[in-house]
Order: C-alpha cells, then sequence, then structure tokens
C-alpha cells in the first residue's frame, strides 16, 4: 500500500487483470445467487415440516374462544386439506409458490405475498434507518474510542455500547416511548402514521431505538478492529514515514478495520430483523415482525412459511451482498477466493 | 514519536479529527430527532375532535364476522351491521331500532320466524332483504366456510326466507337458540356483495358493506380499523364522523397512549393490570361484570384426580377471596360455582335463590380441611402433577402460580409447563396426553343459564373435539341440561342451573375462582351513562359513551 504514488495511465496487463476481476466477480455472483435455488428450496422443506410438525396448528387457534364440536374441527381439516398426506401438502403449496402463489393467510383469508408486501416497507424502513444510525454513529465512536484508548472518553463510550449492547430492546422501546413519547411529547407513542413526513415522525423514535441497539456492537466492533489495525507493522512504519495520524487512520488502518465492521453491518441486517419483532410490537408498527408473532402464535402455518421462505432469501441475499463488498473493500478477498 | 498502544498518543492534528468524527455523529442524531420533531404534531387531541381514537389489543384477523370472533370484533361489528335481534344489556333478545327484524316468534319449539324490517339500506345504497339474512345464517352454517360460529348453528336444520319472512328449524328443541341471533355479531351481510368480493371478503381488499351507523372505510391488519359515518343509516347519529380502531398490542403502550391523549378510551385492559390503571393519572377507569369466569378443570378420569377427595382438597387449597383481590384488584366476585350468579337472579326471585344456595356444596379456604381430605384419598402424602399453562396469558400464569403454592402446603406438587396458547387448546380439543388439571377463562355465548352447563358439563362433550377438559358425566346433570334446553320458560333453566351447581360442586370436576372483571379506560370526563353489562360489545355501546 507505501508509498502512494501519482494517478497513472493503466498498462495492457493492468487493463487484463481488471477484466479478469470483474469476469470473476460477475461468475462470483452468479454462483450464489444459484445456489441460492437449493437454499431456499432446503428452507421451505424445513419451514414446511416443521411448521407441520408443531403441535398445536390452526385448529386449535382458529375454534379456541368458540365452542367446538368434532364436526366443527372435521370442517377446517377439509376447508384446509390437512388431511391431505404431508407429501401432497408439500406439493399443493411449493407448486404455488413457484408460480407466486404462496397460499392464503389461515387466520386473515388475506394472499401471504399481499400481507407479507404490505408489511415490508415498516420493516425495511425500520431496519435502513436503524443500520443507518448504528454505523454513521456507531463507527466514528468506535475509532474515537480507539484513538482515546484507556483514557476517559475511550471508557465512557465503551460503557454506553456495553449499555445498548446488553439492555433489551423492547425495555430500551418502552423506556424511549416513555421519556420522548409520553412526558416529552415529541413522539407519537403508537402506529405507522399516514403520509411520508407523518410516518417519518411515527417510525424516528423506533428506529433511533432499533439502531442504537445495533449501535452498541457496532461501535464496539470497529473499536477492536481498529486497536488490532494501530498494532500493525504497516502503521507503526506509516507513522515513522512522518504521515499525519488523521492520514494514517482514516486511509490506512479505517480502510483494513472495515472487513469486520463490513461482517457486523451484514449481521446486523439480519439481526435487526430480530429486533424489530419486539419494536414493532411495543410501538404497534404494522411490519414483518408483528407479523410473523402472529403468525407463528396463531398457528397460520401458511403464513409462517412464507415468512420463513422470505426471511430466508433475505439474509442469503445480504451475505451475498455483504461478500461482494468484501471483493470493493480489500481487493486481496478476490484472490484468495480464486485460490481458493 | 511512535509508540506501540495503538496510536494513543496522537499529534495535534489528531484532536482535530476527533472533533470532526464527534460532530458527525452528534449532526446525524439532531437530524434524525429534528427531522421527527419537525414532521407532525404529536397527536394531542383538540377537544371537538370528530374522531373518535379507540385502542384495541388484538390484531384484527379479518372483517368477516366467520373468521373474527372476540369481544374486540364484536365491538366493531356492533357498530357496522345490525344484529339480527338487539341485545339488551343482560344479551337478552328485542327488536330495538338496532335489530334487523320488527318481530320474532317461536312457532312451534323447533320453528322460529323473523320478519325482516323494511327500508334497512346497506352502506352500498342496496336494501336489506330476508334473502341477505337468510344467506348470512347458512354462510356461517356451510362446512366450507370454516366459520368460528359454526357451533352455533349445529342444532339449524334450515334457514330458508321468504317474502319479508325468515324461517329457522331447528333439529331438536334448544331454547339457547333464541338467543343467538342477538348474542352473535356480524349474521347480517349483503348476499351480492359476498359473492362479489369472493374469496377477498373481509380483506383489505374486500372490505364487506354493512347496514350499521357506520361503514369500513380501511383495514390495516395489524395496524388498525377505520370506520366512517353510513349515509344510509337512518337511526340515532352519534357525535363522531370517523372511528379509528388502532391496534396497541403492548399494554403499558397503550395506557401511556391513553394518559397522553392521542387515544380516547380502550376496553382493553388486562386483568392483571387493573391495580396499575386504576391508579394511573389523566384518564378515568371504570369496571363491570363481563359473564367471564377464571379457574381449573380437574380431569375426574385421570390418575389422583379420580379420587374425589383430592379434588376436594385442591378447592380447600385456594384462598379465592385472596386471589380474586389480588389478580383484580377486588373488581371481580369469587364464583362458588358455574354458570355466574349473574344470569340467574334475574330470573328467579332473590329468596329463592338463596335458599338453593344455601345448598350448594362450598369449600373455604382451610389447609387443615385440605390435608383432611387429601387424608382420606388414596394420595394422602401428596402426589406430583403437571398443569399446562398458555404462555401469553398472564392472568393464567399468575392463577396457575397461586395453585401451585395452595396446593405445596398439602403436599401436592405441582410443576408448571408453560405453552403457546394453541398448543394448549389443542390438549383440550384432542383430550390427551393427559387432561389432568387446566387453567380456564372463558366469557359468556349467551345469557341462557345453561351457556356454561352444557358446555362443561354434558357426558358427550366429555371427547375429543369437545370441552369438557373435566371429563365430567353424569346422567341426572345431563337430563336437567336436556330439560331446560327443551323448555322455553327461562326460570326452568336457571333453577336446574342451580341444581347442577349442587351436584357439580359435590363432585369437584370444575373450581371456578372468580368472575372476570370487564374494564375500560377513557379521557378524563369522559364516562359511560349507564354500567356496560356482559354483552357491551354487542350492544351500541357508543350510544352509552359521554364524551366532553
Amino acid at each position: 500500500m507505501l508509498p502512494e504514488s501519482p494517478p497513472q495511465e493503466a498498462t495492457p496487463a493492468e487493463g487484463a487483470a481488471e477484466r479478469k476481476r470483474r469476469r470473476w466477480l460477475a461468475r462470483y455472483v452468479a454462483r450464489r445467487l444459484l445456489i441460492l435455488i437449493p437454499l431456499v428450496f432446503l428452507v421451505s422443506v424445513a419451514a414446511f415440516t416443521l411448521t407441520h410438525a408443531a403441535p398445536g396448528g390452526p385448529i386449535a387457534t382458529l375454534l379456541e374462544n368458540a365452542p367446538t364440536s368434532p364436526e366443527q374441527i372435521e370442517a377446517i381439516k377439509e376447508k384446509y386439506k390437512l388431511g391431505d398426506p404431508l407429501p401432497v401438502q408439500y406439493w399443493d403449496w411449493i407448486s404455488g409458490v413457484a408460480q407466486g402463489d404462496f397460499g392464503r393467510s389461515i387466520l386473515t383469508n388475506e394472499t401471504v405475498l399481499n400481507e407479507i408486501t404490505s408489511r415490508l416497507w415498516v420493516t425495511l424502513s425500520l431496519n435502513i434507518a436503524g443500520i443507518a444510525l448504528a454505523i454513521l454513529v456507531g463507527v466514528p465512536l468506535g475509532v474515537l474510542a480507539a484513538l482515546r484508548r484507556g483514557r476517559f472518553l475511550d471508557r465512557a463510550l465503551v460503557t454506553i455500547s456495553v449499555f445498548f449492547m446488553s439492555t433489551p430492546v423492547f425495555a430500551l422501546g418502552l423506556f424511549a416511548l416513555y421519556l420522548f413519547g409520553f412526558r416529552a411529547g415529541l413522539f407519537p407513542l403508537f402506529g405507522p402514521g399516514e403520509g411520508l413526513v407523518d410516518r417519518i415522525h411515527h417510525l424516528a423514535l423506533p428506529a433511533i431505538v432499533l439502531g442504537l441497539a445495533g449501535m452498541g456492537f457496532t461501535m464496539r466492533l470497529t473499536r477492536a478492529a481498529m486497536l488490532e489495525q494501530f498494532d500493525m507493522d504497516y502503521v507503526a512504519f506509516a507513522r515513522a514515514r512522518g504521515l499525519g495520524s488523521f492520514h494514517v487512520t482514516s486511509r490506512y488502518a479505517f480502510r483494513n478495520a472495515l472487513i469486520p465492521v463490513t461482517t457486523a453491518a451484514g449481521l446486523l441486517f439480519t439481526g435487526l430483523l430480530t429486533g424489530s419483532v419486539l419494536v414493532e410490537t411495543v410501538f404497534g408498527l404494522p411490519g414483518l415482525g408483528t407479523l410473523l408473532v402472529s403468525a407463528v402464535t396463531g398457528g397460520d402455518f401458511t403464513m409462517v412459511q412464507g415468512l420463513l421462505l422470505f426471511i430466508a432469501a433475505w439474509i442469503i441475499l445480504v451475505n451475498i451482498a455483504v461478500d461482494v463488498l468484501y471483493v470493493f473493500i480489500d481487493p486481496r478477498v478476490e484472490f484468495d477466493k480464486a485460490r481458493g | 514519536m511512535i509508540t506501540n498502544d495503538g496510536g494513543s498518543r496522537m499529534g495535534p492534528s489528531r484532536g482535530s479529527s476527533v472533533k470532526a468524527l464527534l460532530i458527525a455523529a452528534v449532526a446525524i442524531l439532531t437530524l434524525l430527532v429534528g427531522a421527527s420533531i419537525s414532521g407532525a404534531a404529536t397527536g394531542k387531541k383538540s377537544a371537538v375532535d370528530p374522531t373518535l381514537d379507540w385502542a384495541i389489543a388484538t390484531n384484527p384477523p379479518s372483517l368477516f364476522s366467520a373468521f373474527y370472533f372476540g369481544t374486540e370484533g364484536s365491538m366493531m361489528f356492533s357498530l357496522t351491521t345490525h344484529h339480527i335481534l338487539q341485545p339488551g344489556v343482560f344479551g337478552q333478545p328485542t327488536t330495538g331500532p338496532e335489530a334487523a327484524v320488527s318481530s320474532w316468534k317461536a312457532v312451534t319449539p323447533t320453528k322460529y320466524v323473523y320478519r325482516v324490517k323494511p327500508g334497512i339500506r346497506f352502506s352500498d345504497g342496496t336494501t336489506l332483504t330476508a334473502a341477505d339474512v337468510a344467506f348470512s345464517l347458512n354462510v356461517h352454517r356451510n362446512k366450507k366456510t370454516g366459520s368460528k360460529m359454526f357451533s352455533f348453528f349445529s342444532n339449524v336444520r334450515s334457514v330458508g326466507a321468504k317474502g319479508n319472512t325468515v324461517t329457522v328449524l331447528l333439529f331438536k328443541p334448544d331454547s339457547k337458540w333464541q338467543f343467538t341471533p342477538a348474542a352473535s355479531p356480524a349474521l347480517v351481510y349483503s348476499k351480492a356483495d359476498y359473492a362479489k368480493k369472493g374469496a377477498a371478503f373481509g380483506t383489505p381488499s374486500g372490505l364487506p358493506v354493512g347496514t350499521g351507523p357506520y361503514k369500513w372505510v380501511e383495514y390495516a391488519p395489524n395496524s388498525r380499523v377505520v370506520l366512517e359515518r353510513n349515509t344510509f343509516w337512518k337511526g340515532v347519529k352519534y357525535p363522531w364522523d370517523r372511528i379509528v380502531f388502532s391496534l396497541i398490542p403492548d399494554a403499558n403502550a397503550r395506557l401511556l397512549a391513553v394518559q397522553s391523549g392521542q387515544i380516547d378510551g380502550t376496553f382493553a385492559i388486562p386483568g392483571n393490570d387493573i391495580p396499575l390503571w386504576v391508579k394511573a393519572p389523566n384518564m378515568k377507569f371504570g369496571s363491570f361484570n363481563s359473564g367471564g369466569w377464571r379457574g381449573f378443570s380437574i380431569d375426574v378420569e385421570d390418575g389422583p384426580f379420580k379420587d374425589v377427595n383430592v379434588r376436594r382438597a385442591i378447592a380447600y387449597s385456594l384462598d379465592k377471596a385472596s386471589i380474586t383481590e389480588g389478580l383484580t384488584s377486588s373488581r371481580g366476585q369469587v364464583l362458588e360455582g358455574l354458570p355466574p350468579l349473574l344470569f340467574i337472579r334475574g330470573l328467579l326471585p332473590k329468596a329463592e335463590v338463596d335458599a338453593a344456595l344455601k345448598k350448594v356444596p362450598t369449600y373455604p379456604y382451610s389447609v387443615d380441611k385440605a390435608k383432611a381430605e387429601l387424608a382420606k384419598s388414596a394420595y394422602p402424602k401428596g402426589f406430583s402433577t403437571t398443569l399446562n399453562v398458555p404462555n401469553g396469558c398472564v392472568p393464567c400464569l399468575l392463577l396457575a402460580q397461586v395453585l401451585q403454592q395452595g396446593t405445596s402446603k398439602i403436599g401436592i406438587n405441582v410443576k408448571l409447563n408453560m405453552m403457546p396458547g394453541p398448543q394448549r387448546f389443542q390438549v383440550i380439543l384432542d383430550h390427551k396426553p393427559n387432561l389432568g388439571l387446566q387453567v380456564l377463562g372463558q366469557g359468556p355465548d349467551s345469557p341462557h343459564p345453561m351457556d356454561k352447563p352444557d358446555l362443561l358439563y354434558r357426558s358427550e362433550r366429555a371427547a375429543p373435539g369437545f370441552e369438557n377438559s373435566a371429563n365430567y358425566k353424569n346422567a341426572q346433570v345431563d337430563k336437567w341440561i336436556d330439560e331446560s334446553l327443551a323448555s322455553s320458560d327461562l326460570k326452568v333453566a336457571a333453577r336446574n342451573a342451580l341444581k347442577i351447581m349442587t351436584v357439580v360442586n359435590r363432585d369437584v370436576p370444575y373450581i371456578p375462582i372468580f368472575s372476570i372483571p370487564g374494564a375500560f379506560a377513557v379521557k378524563p370526563g369522559w364516562g359511560f351513562k349507564s354500567s356496560l353489562g356482559p354483552f357491551y360489545y354487542n350492544q351500541m355501546w357508543l350510544s352509552h359513551l359521554v364524551a366532553k
């Protein structure tokens, strides 16, 4: 990486290497996307088997709180084809999924696809805003803590990060709701709002809560990664050459510390999905989290299957995106993989 | 100077970069908060708001009553559709202004005829006909619909319409039927509308048309339901142009929403949270008798519970008065038997009820008596057992813990087995692997004195698919239930209910603990004109609401 040299025209050999790199990247992404198919298939089998093997199921859910009779139970079994052998039920479902028909929710009678897409924006908005907050605040504070290692500021920041990491997100949500929503009256207490501005207003507090939970994690990870880089010989060498500390921190140490931070961002994108279940419940938001909770507790197996497929695809795609980002952040990743 | 501490001693330029990073972080937070604050107002309502904001606790799964059976659903359906018969305070059938029929008659014990009022219009302008009413009843009877109310129609042979009359034929006499058209919500749909919307009926893309004072205008599952005035409604006009039912699943958030004024009121107050709501400032709390009950069933065919002395020992070990005080903040009432006396006292003279109650065995809290009963059993030293607890039900858990504590004093070790609600209910439906002790909580389906005895005590219901989770069988009790249902005189049912209570309390297949209190919270200065009854959700509850 050192020393820096002025920009030069790419040589033919460098041009060929770049073309090779792009081809490799395209092949790599295509290969990962192809792996998506068997993975989603496996998830579909697992989701179907588990939802049908779980005790309880839709009959008890549909009839809970209502007087029951064996005749009524038979009627429900017939309606939802629960009497068919499992492989037949699976085939009916997966062939529908292949054609874009995920079935209808047992609880609401609405199509699973409609239910998911109508709530996607809430969860996506929360997650994107939460991750943005976690990264845009967590990373600089992590760098700051590393720069001030062992000093008061470092200790204070580490304490803050531990606080946010160890506080359950629902408790943080209730606390924020009470303090900023109820006491200060700055934010609405429930619901997703109407219109763009109102929606931003409604989602801001839950997004901040979600983001703070992720921020602690990002801050800790960035601090650790930066400290590791500061201990490397190349940093010492750069300083010995008289390069400014900002230059060394931002151009060298920070860039190399980005790999674990990017991994953390990927984990956040999947982890916050779990956190959003609790945040959505506390703030009364109609997102995928509350949908999943109501589907699981309600034994709505068609919805659970659809959501599991969706979440699996989400996680796989995020992982692919993270892997691709590695290549851009650190060109060595490509060659390691190519050799592998 | 180069150090080996990872750069903790940076030069002067480091300070400026640190400041820049700090400023950037603060700026982002400020931006987020600032953007939020600059948005709409936080929702505090003006004094003359034509919108009523009401909080609900559970997600409305559908706007089709076949799939939305519960008090919160009924509360909305009562505003959007007529009942076939208008329920009175205790659920008694009347032909008041909110009834779809002008008269009804039991021509024979198995034949009921209803005359549909002329001029009732759906929110799409079409007129309600007898064919619509008959169709609506048949939709719930149809197995293919999968209606939650299917069981209410299991004794119905046919429903037909001719002119403006609807005729319902029963297989056998059943005096409970007279309450069904009043106690069941949303039994009036438009046949044409149902056909037009098909599978989407009751979903966000297929909002049903109704005949009530309000019509559905928005249904956002997991979020809210919005109603607006039905311009074709000819009855009393209520002060609100718009009613928004907002879903706030978390009880603490719901409490804050009412206190802050962002919500005008709610009925969704968890029983175990009542002490908190009673003391909360900036709102008005009220409670009433919901007619529901909480307690336990004991499988009389399962292991140690076969022994009646064991069951009596458990009954003696429970301090009902303290439990009721602790779990309902004294808003519930101690129950010594089922059905709740609320459904008997209105039918018989007080002296007669009181005299009959003197014969009903009771089990006042006494550890000594509990030990003595257990000593008489085949398990004098006690035993261990498991109690399934639905994990989403906090009052059930508290009640289970109280039982665990009470029975431990006499040597019965109860292990709590937390299960998802539907999974636990499946155990009851399957009657396996073993029912043992079950913690129960039920609301009334009808004011008929045989409502709960028929559901819980009948011998034929001690089988898979039914809810007699005590597996209780008693030929004499069956006879009294049959006699009560066959008679159109509710006094017969009330007297038999007291006789049944005497026999059942002797056998102890169930231990009712307390009546579940209904509760509401509204803005300061608001309230309900008259006390709400057990079927408030089936009535035009808005007509009782007083808002400043």
